[in-house]
């Protein structure tokens, strides 16, 4: 096992860049997840990591060796891919077993590893078949055992789950948690899914168009997340965004949205705000209450639309043109049309910038 | 419409797509009962067989082709030219394929269009030039100025049909052959080349065709009647004031039976969803 750095990565094709020198350093044993969507340069960071793609700037370190220019082979790495990449004309013990093979073990040793991954995998029974043979999850679960039946010093999972039914996907992300629990390896994975980031990671890499925009734990990036685009892409349902400008009451600080100006929404004291400043407001749905009185500051809106997925609800309020979603766990949902009052938690809001970085609380003395 | 009535007239609609499908079979297959037909005529007798069946059948003509003509030696010489033209543009287009299909570099279009272009030339077109270079370089009446004569006429196909077998398969496979410990050279040995045997198959078989049933390049660029291939002799049997049908059509008959026989040993290779599981 061995620690991943990437320093100053940058890739281009001709005229267009699509990395912009990428740092990201990665601890020996960390399961680490870069989450974006699509075209955000993620899997090309990876097959960069892989050897796959040749970086056309900065370095990539693992261990202690520079791995830039080095061929796939000799970079002491095991990948997973999305369409899981299996050898056809392979049975499942021939596949899992092609790493040793190339590395010359003797057929007697590589058996015995084999086994012992088929085993780990629950795949003893299916040995002779070909990939054909197999399931959707057998495949992955095959794709699997052929990465770790060579020990290597780093896992790469390209998007793994995202062929996979949902039911399948929960089971493999599971099997892949427990798996990095069991090995302790250093394990990169990519995906769009901001959930299987969540639950997956001890870190989130977040990028966007080739940058990164935020690393951090699952927490961190939900709950403090650097800008909006991160709090955005992060959290389902999403964040709701509101864009505005900042006043001050008798009551304190409070935001006039731009699409509603008849309406105020209550801001945290304590930050620093300028006269009438163009900020958005990020409140998560499960940060928004609804009540059978209208607030303080009078809000009040109608159930426009509604989403059950038994647990929870999500519950789209129209404000007057203002568009806010929040979550319910339990709760009959309310019905479709009705007007209902509505309660903004202002201790976990969020605040960002014009440009969209989020405004720091002022430290307290 | 009653019911009785509906289905006589399905069953009628079927009597007549059957029938359809025979005439058919029959209209393709009659040449090559009448060649079988001729070649076991006693030599002289086919002008005047008065029916389809044949009402004296001798092996007579085979004999003759066997121990009077050197049937045996042309088509050895054709087995050699086949044989050897077909490896060697296999070998030739899967690397070209391979190359275009797998390597991004600049001007990649344009050579696939300048090898389609000269597939586009015909044979009677570019027999003449190739005769005259082929005499500059001391290749005429020889083997080896055969099975180059076609190569050039199998190669751009084949590098075409090769490009298209292994844009097929997935580029991630050869990438993880990569990543799990082979170059380049031994990801193409362990996963592209076993996955592209189908079209290599395909590839071989249409080499082999093409140069086996060869005509014109074979009477073009060999004189001497040891070389020439069993083309040219079946067409010797042609005299300036008689044709031996009888012989020349055992000639034909043992002529076709090489390709069904190449044919039958690669269709085997010839087999739909190779790929099937690699991805999803």
């Amino acid at each position: 096992m061995a620690d991943v750095a990437f320093r100053g990565v940058e890739k281009t094709f001709g005229n267009l860049t699509v990395i912009h020198g990428v740092n990201i350093d990665i601890a020996d044993g960390e399961l680490v997840v870069f989450v974006g969507p699509s075209g955000c340069g993620k899997s090309t960071l990876l097959r960069m990591l892989a050897g796959l793609e040749e970086s056309t700037g900065g370095n990539i370190t693992i261990g202690d060796d520079v791995v830039t220019g080095l061929p796939p082979k000799d970079r002491d790495i095991a990948m997973v891919f999305q369409n899981y990449a299996l050898y056809p004309h392979m049975t499942v013990a021939e596949n899992i077993g092609f790493p040793l093979r190339m590395q010359g073990m003797s057929s007697g040793e590589r058996r015995e590893r084999v086994t012992e991954a088929a085993g780990l995998l629950g795949l003893e029974t299916y040995l002779e078949r070909y990939p054909r043979e197999l399931s959707g999850g057998q495949r992955q679960r095959v794709a699997v055992g052929r990465a770790i039946v060579r020990k290597p010093r780093a896992f790469l999972f390209d998007e793994p789950l995202s062929n996979l039914d949902a039911a399948l996907r929960v089971q493999m992300r599971k099997e892949v948690k427990l798996l990095h629990r069991r090995l302790g390896a250093t394990m990169i994975f990519v995906t769009h899914d901001q959930v299987e980031a969540m639950t997956l990671a001890d870190r989130i890499v977040v990028l966007r168009d080739g940058r990164v925009e935020q690393t951090g734990t699952p927490e961190d990036i939900y709950k403090r997340p650097a800008n909006s685009f991160v709090a955005s892409f992060i959290g389902s349902p999403p964040i709701n965004l509101v864009e505005g400008a900042v006043h001050t009451g008798p009551t304190g600080p409070y935001l006039v949205p731009r699409a509603n100006p008849e309406i105020a929404i209550q801001l945290p004291s304590g930050l620093d705000y300028a006269p009438a400043q163009e900020i958005t407001l990020g409140v998560r749905p499960e940060h928004l209450t609804l009540r059978n009185k209208t607030g303080e500051l009078g809000l009040e809106g109608k159930v426009v639309f509604c989403e059950n997925s038994g647990q929870e609800s999500a519950v789209t309020l129209d404000l007057g043109g203002l568009q806010l979603i929040a979550s319910l766990w339990g709760d009959d949902p309310p019905t479709i049309g009705h007007r209902t009052g509505l309660e903004i938690q202002t201790a976990n809001m969020l605040l960002f910038d014009a440009a969209g970085q989020r405004i720091e609380p002022k430290a307290t003395m | 419409m009653t019911h009785g009535r509906r289905r006589a007239n399905l069953m009628v609609a079927d009597v007549l797509k059957a029938g359809g499908i025979v005439v058919l079979g029959c209209a393709v297959l009659f040449p090559i009962y009448w060649m079988g037909v001729i070649a076991l005529t006693p030599t002289g007798f086919s002008r005047s067989l008065s029916s389809v069946f044949p009402s004296d059948v001798t092996l007579e003509n085979f004999v003759t082709l066997f121990t009077e003509r050197p049937m045996l030696q042309w088509l050895w010489n054709s087995i050699v030219v086949a044989t050897l033209s077909s490896f060697l543009s296999l070998a030739f287009g899967t690397s070209c394929g391979y190359a275009l299909s797998r390597l991004k570099f600049r001007g990649a279009g344009l050579v696939l269009i300048l090898v389609l272009a000269t597939q586009m030339m015909p044979a009677t077109s570019i027999v003449v030039p190739l005769y005259i270079l082929f005499r500059d370089f001391g290749l005429l009446d020889t083997m080896q100025g055969m099975v180059l004569g076609h190569i050039s006429l199998v190669a751009p196909l084949a590098i075409w049909m090769a490009k298209g077998f292994f844009d097929s398969i997935p580029a991630d496979l050869e990438g993880a052959a990569r990543i799990d410990g082979c170059t380049r050279l031994s990801a193409y040995w362990y996963v592209a080349l076993p996955l592209a045997m189908p079209g290599l198959a395909a590839i071989f078989i249409y080499g082999f065709v093409t140069s086996w049933h060869d005509f014109l390049f074979a009477k073009t660029l060999i004189n001497s009647q040891s070389l020439w291939t069993a083309a040219t002799g079946i067409s010797s049997f042609r005299g300036e004031y008689f044709t031996l049908h009888e012989l020349q059509m055992a000639a034909a008959l043992t002529f076709a039976l090489p390709v069904v026989v190449v044919f039958l040993v690669m269709q085997r290779r010839i087999v739909s969803g190779a790929l099937s599981g690699s991805v999803r």
